[in-house]
């Protein structure tokens, strides 16, 4: 006797479709485009990871396929997939009805156990099965790759730039979404993690496995993704937004330099000086140039020591707001946490600290700022630059002169590049613009 | 630096090295940050028609500045942004209500928070 043929087989498996809403839209950063708008697992080979809220119960949409020469495939049937490795689709009674290609309408089934809480990734099989009451058939294997969060990822607006958030998957703006590999990244990371804190410190320790390299032209979480890494204006989205896909709120500012033009040719600050390579690197990106270090002082009899040496830069602009480093903070359990994604640093408990509202017009000065100078500033921005004297010199911060011929040609001079541990809140006065 | 170089230079070199960046009339790699930096420092230092026509020139800029990062470049956003940023905080400074309309519209479009701040606190004052 030959073997029956089964009547029906699996087009398409899809689980970030429209009003699912325990399944996470996914974006590809290469493409652009949504795991919602096409099947994750389909007959003709995709295989996309999924993602859900830990601890819901998500449905799944089903497309069918009559199979070549099957008759009778058109009608009533209870199809369903028992557990095999921890997953199960409950089973369900459906009408199918095939269209001139022998693809049935999308049908959704509901998984019979919810997905485990909390922050991890398996991978799960289902072995789907049809009954037609009188006959039972198995329709093949469907093996996936799921991801479930901590909690509902938020809203892009958290994190992107107005033009990274485009239209939102399904047309929805509205929509939260995460960039795939970001998905992937998190949850192998922050496996089993619990606490919003629990969740940065173990997203800070896993970026360097993300490959992502500071100082790479890239400003956004999409652009830094497409070309594997950026500048701190990227990496503090980038931070953000891992940490929004496990629904953990954290804030991000960016301190600019406040470049204030004193007397008799003095000028502070004029940059953030910061030695450290930055993640991914071996040494800073920039080519090296002269700095005159004081690290004891204006009056100290050390002479200033003289390097030419490979430093990043943050520069000011006079009496003008410009470029600076950026952090993210958390605030957990009444204390706030700060972390520099860009360098890579730990968590940083700050004492006394209030996180400053964004102004363009009001530089806040570190003192008030409880333990940030000490705790963070001292030992992640080695110094800072300014035109300032010492031991009677005058060292001038000067940039190139555009009337000079060899404009062309790296021609700043930098200043004093004065220890960040040595300048005292009184005379000297860090102050950063925080917006 | 600049104090002394204010008092002697003149700003037409500065405008024409920021008029062939914005242009994008030179050859890759030619200009640095700093360069850019020094260019729009004397131009924001001097009030006058030609420097407030550049900055809105660059406050509406939507290319991208072709620069050697290899000496530096902006950390916090990209460059065209840390421009615009200081072309509408020297415009709203200058005359805030002349310019009123081009920041409202840099306010509404801009792509990254220090920019529509800038802008934002602008139109405040």
């Amino acid at each position: 006797m030959p073997p029956r043929r089964t009547p029906l087989r699996i087009a398409a498996v899809q689980f970030a479709f429209p009003g699912n809403r325990a399944a996470i839209p996914l974006r590809d950063p290469d493409t652009g485009a949504f795991s919602g708008d096409t099947p994750e697992w389909d007959w003709a080979g995709a295989r996309q990871v999924a993602a859900f809220v830990g601890g819901s119960s998500p449905r799944v949409r089903v497309t069918f396929r009559r199979a070549p020469g099957a008759t009778g495939s058109t009608g009533i049937w209870r199809i369903g997939a028992p557990a095999g490795d921890g997953l199960a689709i409950r089973e369900r009674q459906v009408r199918l009805v095939f269209d001139r290609d022998g693809l049935s309408q999308p049908v959704d089934f509901r998984i019979a156990a919810p997905i485990p809480r909390g922050i991890g990734a398996f991978r799960a099989h289902f072995d789907w099965h049809a009954t037609d009451g009188e006959r039972s058939w198995r329709l093949g294997t469907t093996r996936h790759h799921f991801c479930h969060v901590h909690a509902q990822p938020l809203a892009t607006t958290s994190w992107a730039t107005t033009a990274e958030r485009g239209t939102g998957p399904h047309g929805n703006a509205a929509l939260p979404w995460v960039y795939r590999p970001i998905m992937l990244w998190t949850c192998a990371w922050a496996r089993g993690r619990r606490s919003p804190r629990t969740i940065c410190d173990a997203i800070m320790a896993g970026l360097p496995r993300s490959g992502l390299t500071y100082a790479v032209g890239a400003w956004d979480v999409g652009a830094m993704l497409a070309a594997g890494g950026g500048y701190c204006g990227g990496f503090y989205r980038m931070f953000q937004a891992m940490a929004a896909a496990q629904g953990v709120r954290v804030e991000r500012r960016a301190l600019h330099v406040d470049w204030r033009v004193e007397h008799h040719g003095v000028m502070r600050w004029c940059a953030m000086v910061v030695s450290a390579p930055g993640l991914g690197r071996r040494y800073p990106a920039e080519l090296p140039s002269v700095f005159h270090d004081s690290n004891r002082g204006p009056h100290a009899r050390q002479p200033v020591q003289r390097f030419e040496v490979r430093r990043y830069r943050f520069w000011g602009h006079p009496e003008q707001i410009a470029d600076g480093h950026c952090l993210n903070f958390l605030r957990h359990n009444g204390r706030w946490y700060l972390y520099d994604a860009s360098f890579g640093h730990r968590a940083v408990v700050l004492r006394n600290f209030r996180l400053p509202r964004p102004s363009s017009t009001h530089a806040v000065p570190v003192e008030r700022q409880g333990n940030f100078q000490s705790a963070y500033l001292d030992r992640a921005v080695g110094h800072m630059l300014g035109s300032l004297r010492h031991a009677g010199t005058l060292y001038r911060t000067e940039r190139p002169d555009p009337d000079h011929p060899q404009f062309n040609s790296a021609t700043t001079r930098n200043g004093l590049s004065v220890k960040t541990a040595i300048i005292p809140g009184r005379w000297a006065n860090i102050t950063f613009y925080w917006t | 630096m600049t104090q002394a170089r204010k008092a002697t230079s003149t700003d037409s070199a500065a405008v024409h090295h920021l008029e062939r960046l914005l242009g994008g009339d030179h050859p890759t790699g030619h200009y640095h940050w700093h360069h850019v930096l020094a260019a729009v420092e004397i131009v924001t230092a001097t009030k006058s028609a030609r420097h407030a026509a550049l900055l809105r020139r660059i406050a509406r800029f939507d290319g991208r500045l072709a620069l050697d990062h290899r000496h530096g470049i902006s950390h916090a956003m990209p460059p065209e942004e840390v421009l615009r940023a200081i072309a509408i905080r020297t415009l709203a400074a200058w005359d805030g209500t002349k310019h009123a309309t081009l920041i409202r519209q840099v306010r509404d479009h801009a792509d990254h928070d220090l920019v529509a701040l800038v802008a934002r606190d602008a139109l405040r004052k």
